[in-house]
């Protein structure tokens, strides 16, 4: 069962990490629909406390593949779930880097820059549209979430890590307040 | 700065991994790429600005996030197979242990009030996605083609649920001939 687990983890995650336009923030769509929905490895509200921890950690925007890895199956969980979600771009990308080098210059590579930039932001698009309705189960945390949207526009350059203590303690306020 | 191919140095396979570590373990939410010009570039000298410019805008096409990208891709450059398993594992591994170290203390302390917490710093975290995703729109401007993309890629993973890569592999082609012939010349 547990190395079912395992290579479970191994097969969702390989594909992700190849789809992965966009970094870590494009497959939270998928990845909550593959936790939640399909494996029903946690509920709705599970994921997103994973999410934010994730968010709140330092390190590359897929650490929250980690968190769903050590949520399965521990360390092994863990473990084989960074991989499959790093070292599959990670060859990728080392393998064809030489290749793109040397063809730099050529038309169709440009051609190829410029159609995957808006599936990037497709992916992007969903990923934030899938926490947003996650989060939207409270009129507080939508509040916050406009605040923080609007806030992010203004000054783009405020620490997420402050950010989000800020709407964290918001919630957590605006939660003692009203009840 | 390294001005000429002769300031550049060649980084020890142990100060390679000991800057992805940093890297790792100081990075939040992206944005980080004017400080890791500083470190690689003008700091330590492993590379010159056009080079550095070049492996990150290598590394910002492939799948997968930037900088573990670049660091596979440099660190290969530099130190061969070896120093691109160390970049990557420099970069990986303080996180990995204090974002699991996170979530036990996330089991110690779990009860209503650290989700409300949680709850909250998910709704924050959405302003700072927005932001990326309006810098992004703002740069593809009026060119319908890549908005009809981006649309059909948002609505299909959102309503139709469609798995991701099989769909990247879909659109892709439509995106290329959309770009290659959707537009007038002037435009292209």
């Amino acid at each position: 069962m547990r190395n079912d687990n395992l290579l479970l983890i191994a097969l969702i995650f390989t594909p992700m990490s190849l789809a992965s336009f966009g970094g870590g923030m494009a497959i939270v769509s998928e990845v909550q629909h593959q936790a939640v929905v399909v494996q029903n490895w946690m509920t709705e509200r599970e994921f997103l406390n994973l999410f934010a921890i994730a968010r709140a950690a330092p390190g590359p925007g897929s650490m929250l593949v980690t968190l769903v890895g050590w949520h399965v199956g521990g360390w092994s969980g863990a473990l084989v779930a960074t991989a499959a979600i790093f070292l599959p771009a990670c060859l990728f990308a080392g393998v064809l880097a030489f290749f793109w080098n040397r063809h730099r210059q050529k038309p169709w590579l440009k051609l190829l820059e410029r159609s995957l930039v808006p599936i990037g932001v497709g992916c992007l698009v969903a990923g934030m549209l899938t926490i947003a309705t996650i989060v939207s189960e409270t009129g507080i945390a939508i509040a916050i979430a406009a605040a923080s949207v609007v806030f992010c526009l203004f000054r783009p350059q405020i620490h997420p890590l402050l950010l989000m203590a800020v709407g964290a303690a918001a919630n957590v306020a605006a939660n003692l307040a009203f009840h | 700065m390294a001005e000429t191919e002769e300031d550049i140095r060649t980084p020890t396979l142990l100060t390679w991994f000991a800057v992805s570590l940093k890297i790792g373990l100081f990075s939040f939410g992206g944005g980080i790429s004017g400080w890791m010009l500083r470190e690689f570039v003008f700091r330590h000298r492993w590379m010159t600005e056009p080079d550095f410019l070049n492996d990150l805008s290598v590394a910002r096409i492939f799948p997968g996030t930037n900088v573990s990208n670049f660091l596979v891709i440099a660190g290969y450059r530099l130190l061969g197979p070896v120093g691109a398993a160390a970049g990557l594992l420099g970069l990986v591994g303080g996180p990995f242990l204090i974002v699991i170290g996170m979530v036990q203390i996330y089991g110690y302390l779990s009860g209503p009030v650290l989700d409300q917490a949680l709850q909250g710093a998910g709704a924050a975290a959405v302003g700072l996605v927005a932001f990326v995703i309006i810098r992004s729109l703002k740069n593809i401007g009026a060119d319908w083609p890549a908005w009809s993309v981006l649309v059909f890629v948002a609505a299909a993973i959102m309503v139709f649920r469609l798995p991701l890569l099989p769909l990247i592999l879909c659109t892709l082609p439509v995106s290329l001939l959309l770009n290659k012939f959707g537009k007038s010349d002037a435009e292209r």
